[in-house]
């Protein structure tokens, strides 16, 4: 998880993620420079569990490159991705493991309730052709993402050159590549869509989904 | 073939009656397993995470008004004497819960077929005098569940003014003073329409207990929907968020099952 200024949701989303049912994993989490509180906050949780691994950046690098630069950090043979306003339910990661085993899929993510609503996504999307959809959005949603890192490093994690939607780049990446990528019918995380930057920055996410869809350089 | 009915029915409920998530939701539980114990502190986290605040069932009552509020208000019904180990929990999140008891369980009848009513528990699974000192020194609600869990229907306006007579005194000798009351086995189909005004001439507030209804709030008399453990968070929300008042009302059973 890279977390940027979030001292308001931070505590949400990292006790939903110690309070999974599946419990053998280490929590990476990356201070992007915040400015406020939000730092002070993951050295307490650090301090009450162990499986919490903190890092911060010098200077704000954006989310792509701090994920990237906890990939290279991480231990596991997976990488499940959090977001900092978001809630991963009980169940996520126990079920979505149990997916990429029983399906023999590369990763996973699953469908999300957004937060304040009883209404899910992606809806009809989930069940299309992924190379095709993806032509036209991205039916993965990102804080869901449970991935095989060794995938993730064949197909060179997530590429550097999108600021913004490297996530639709990176799913993009991965099913252009012939990887299985799979989404779980059952929600298992919610999602927040107030005031984060995928609707503060809704000019800079379409121009570079755009370049995704054109297969652009950005 | 009745589950599979039952199954038919929650889906074209859900289906055309589903709404949205309820600024007001009272839901209630009984014993508690570790299971519910964990089931509880995840619905805290959860609702807690969209701005939900937990309080008692009278400041629930209080607050219904208010209109972009967004509480819960959490019972538990019976008398377990697993409910003490709540407290701690409680008390660290600052959540405040009221628990409907029966008095039966203070005195020397024989509980056997009290037990039998309340679910076929054994008589170590009721609380203690001890227990229940440790929820007056709470700050929680206590509230009035009848004498004896009888179902309210069955019994005569008599009878039921004896059995919360009887609640209410035995409340006394420990300082109780129940403003709040739940219905027992919850269900209005358990209950007569004057039996409401009885209990109205008692407590302020009446609760009631089944899924599909928490749209239809009312000052005075609350709709609670159980929170069933066993299922996900997706079925209990659900649960909360179909309004299946008029399949309620016409045939005195749950639309969700």
């Amino acid at each position: 998880m890279s977390v940027r200024n979030a001292e308001n949701s931070i505590n949400f989303a990292i006790e939903s993620i110690l309070d999974q049912t599946y419990s053998n994993f280490e929590f990476l989490i990356l201070d992007d420079y915040s400015t406020d509180n939000t730092y002070k906050i993951l050295e307490k949780y650090q301090n009450i569990d162990n499986r919490i691994k903190l890092f911060n950046n010098d200077i704000n690098l954006g989310l792509t490159r701090s994920l990237n630069i906890l990939i290279k950090y991480s231990k596991g043979d997976f990488i499940a991705r959090q977001d900092a306003d978001d809630y991963s339910l009980p169940l996520r990661l126990e079920k979505q493991i149990e997916y990429i085993e029983k399906y023999k899929v590369d990763g996973c993510t699953t469908k999300t309730f957004f937060k304040n609503s009883i209404k899910t996504t992606p809806y009809l999307s989930r069940l299309l052709n992924k190379k095709l959809i993806l032509l036209y959005k991205n039916p993965f949603i990102h804080g869901t993402l449970l991935i095989n890192k060794e995938v993730l490093k064949n197909i060179g994690n997530y590429d550097e050159s999108f600021y913004y939607a490297q996530d639709y780049k990176l799913m993009s990446d991965l099913v252009n590549s012939n990887k299985k990528v799979g989404i779980l019918k059952r929600p298992l995380y919610i999602l927040n869509t107030e005031n984060n930057i995928s609707t503060n920055k809704r000019a800079e996410q379409a121009y570079f989904a755009k370049c995704v869809q054109k297969k652009l350089n950005p | 073939m009745k589950k599979k009915i039952q199954r038919l029915v929650r889906l074209i409920n859900i289906l055309f009656f589903k709404k949205n998530l309820p600024e007001k939701i009272s839901l209630y539980f009984h014993d508690i397993d570790g299971e519910t114990f964990k089931s509880i502190k995840h619905l805290i986290a959860i609702f807690r995470y969209q701005g939900y605040k937990f309080v008692s069932t009278t400041e629930f009552n209080n607050r219904l008004n208010y209109n972009t509020e967004k509480i819960i208000s959490l019972s538990f019904d019976d008398g377990f004497k697993t409910w003490k180990n709540l407290l701690s929990f409680f008390d660290q999140n600052d959540i405040t819960v009221t628990f409907f008891i029966n008095s039966i369980i203070f005195t020397n009848e024989d509980k056997s077929s009290y037990l039998r009513r309340i679910g076929d528990h054994q008589h170590n699974d009721i609380m203690s005098i001890d227990d229940l000192q440790l929820l007056i020194k709470s700050k929680h609600e206590i509230g009035a569940h009848t004498h004896s869990h009888y179902i309210c229907k069955s019994l005569s306006d008599d009878e039921l003014r004896k059995e919360i007579d009887k609640n209410i005194q035995i409340f006394k000798q420990f300082e109780i003073e129940p403003s709040t009351f739940a219905i027992p086995f919850g269900m209005r189909r358990y209950i007569k329409q004057n039996q409401i005004h009885i209990l109205k001439e008692y407590f302020k507030v009446i609760c009631f207990g089944e899924p599909g209804m928490q749209f239809r709030q009312k000052p005075g008399l609350i709709e609670r929907s159980p929170w069933i453990v066993d299922e996900d968070y997706k079925f209990n929300l659900n649960n909360i968020s179909t309004d299946t008042h008029y399949f309620n009302y016409l045939f005195r059973r749950s639309g969700l099952g």
